[in-house]
């Protein structure tokens, strides 16, 4: 099948919001980059992972600054970065965008929920659905380019990232556009959800020690570690005329049909995802020279993560890393910056370790090949994996 | 109420006082049909005026953005 051309990239993480600050902490961070945050209502500790050197101040205009959410900012950021990268392209209509995002402008549906109980139905916003709207993103970027292609909202909670830009490989390889922006981006530092992800229990409890909190394959991990970001590529069709950072060079998508946020034991759904992103590639599982796991650090997804990978690769066949362990679990940001934490990995064959990784978990030692330490690997594809509630798996290969 | 106006215009648009004159363009001052909800939604919190969209639709200077938000408030101190 056709490939995709990485032709820009764009992130805003906790390891950075420039791709050089990016590429370096994804190596050299430490431990979680994570601090104890505190609720204003209710008061509620927990642990968070937030974007370092974004400031939006410096680059929105002040409109931009009022009227929108925290995730449309951190998705600008990122898109600009990345189409900062690429000349002038097609035709407007030949341009599409594909936004993830797994809440949208969560931060804003909170602040109009609380003017609308504390000060009445006058006090609401009249700017607020076009703010809080799911697709809001995705307008606002088409808007802001002036691109009148197909401008979409992908919604896989934790895989829409990585959907994003699956779904722009067949937007290109379909012919329905020739240029796309895609990515993924979520800002949930906020009250309410943070509050319903801890009465779930998903979240790290850790508080006396942030630094090793999000510890993905750990005998003793205990949850995820809640961060914020947005990942965005350009992506052009490889037609052998274009060169560029990376290359996508294929996408499975399916679906668990399971359980609305635990995967099977034995991670079947993941098994066939990778599979079907294989096929599509057209490699063989030999030709994978790393794997980003999604590895979130929760009970369930690791251990069904790691069976899933070694029924597909073999036992400790493939050296895997997984990068939440530093900054945290960007939501639906995370496919699109683990997919380009992947692009820049492929290349350079500076594996980086699971800092984190302390004890591996008895039950997973011996099905994936994981270590707390930086290593050298070739350069060659890469794996990239999401797995989002609801049982959404996607996988990218790239390089 | 002008001067509330003018901080108002300040606050959300960070245009200032000096270039708030009563012929000055809209336009051109870059205040769009957004940014009057949001000045309305200041001056209703101070001064309860209850603006409507419709009202600034045919309002293209600052001035004539200033008289209508005047009239609202005789309007509704009248009727109060």
């Amino acid at each position: 099948m056709t490939s995709a051309i990485v032709r820009g990239l764009g992130v805003v993480s906790p390891l950075g919001s420039d791709l050089n600050s990016f590429s370096r902490s994804l190596v050299d961070a430490a431990e979680t980059r994570a601090v104890v945050a505190r609720t204003t209502r209710y008061e509620l500790e927990y642990l968070a992972c937030h974007a370092s050197g974004f400031e939006p101040a410096d680059r929105f205009e002040r409109h931009e600054l009022r009227r929108l959410d925290r995730a449309h900012l951190m998705a600008f950021w990122a898109a600009d970065d990345a189409l900062a990268m690429v000349g002038d392209g097609p035709d407007p209509e030949r341009c599409a965008v594909v936004v993830g995002t797994g809440f949208g402008a969560a931060g804003s549906h909170e602040a109009q929920s609380e003017a609308w109980r504390d000060r009445g139905p006058r006090a609401v916003s009249p700017l607020t659905i076009p703010v809080v709207m799911s697709n809001s993103i995705a307008a606002h970027l088409a808007i802001r380019l002036g691109w009148t292609g197909p401008a979409l909202t992908i919604a896989t909670a934790c895989a829409s990232g990585a959907d994003a830009i699956g779904e722009a490989l067949w937007l290109l390889r379909t012919g329905r556009a020739d240029r796309v922006l895609a990515g993924g981006v979520d800002a949930l530092h906020v009250e309410h959800v943070v509050t319903a992800f801890l009465r779930m229990e998903a979240m790290s409890s850790r508080l006396d020690d942030p630094g090793s909190a999000s510890r993905p394959f750990d005998a003793d991990r205990d949850g995820f570690v809640m961060g914020e970001g947005a990942g965005f590529v350009v992506l052009e069709r490889d037609d052998g005329s274009v060169t560029g950072l990376g290359t996508v060079f294929g996408y499975g998508v399916n679906n668990d049909a399971h359980h609305i946020v635990a995967p099977p034991d034995g991670g079947a759904g993941a098994a066939a995802c990778v599979r079907a992103a294989l096929v599509d590639a057209g490699i063989e599982p030999s030709d994978i020279a790393h794997v980003n796991a999604h590895g979130t650090s929760t009970s369930r997804n690791d251990a069904a993560e790691a069976a899933a990978l070694a029924d597909v690769f073999g036992p400790s066949a493939v050296p895997v890393t997984a990068t939440k362990a530093v900054m945290g679990h960007l939501v639906g940001g995370a496919g699109a910056v683990e997919c380009i934490a992947a692009v820049l990995t492929a290349q350079s064959g500076d594996l980086p370790g699971v800092r984190t990784l302390s004890t591996l978990d008895p039950e997973i030692d011996g099905l994936i090949d994981v270590s707390s330490d930086r290593r050298s690997i070739d350069p060659g594809p890469a794996l990239s994996t999401s797995f989002g509630f609801g049982g959404h798996n996607a996988c990218l290969v790239v390089g | 109420m002008r001067s509330d106006v003018v901080r108002a215009v300040e606050e959300v648009c960070g245009i200032g006082a000096a270039d708030l004159v009563d012929d000055a363009d809209l336009e051109t001052l870059g205040i769009d049909s957004l940014d009057l909800i949001e000045i309305g939604m200041i001056l209703e919190e101070q001064h309860g005026i209850a603006l409507a969209s419709e009202q600034f639709e045919s309002v293209t200077t600052f001035g004539e953005t200033v008289a209508v938000i005047e009239q609202q408030k005789a309007a509704q101190d009248a009727a109060s």
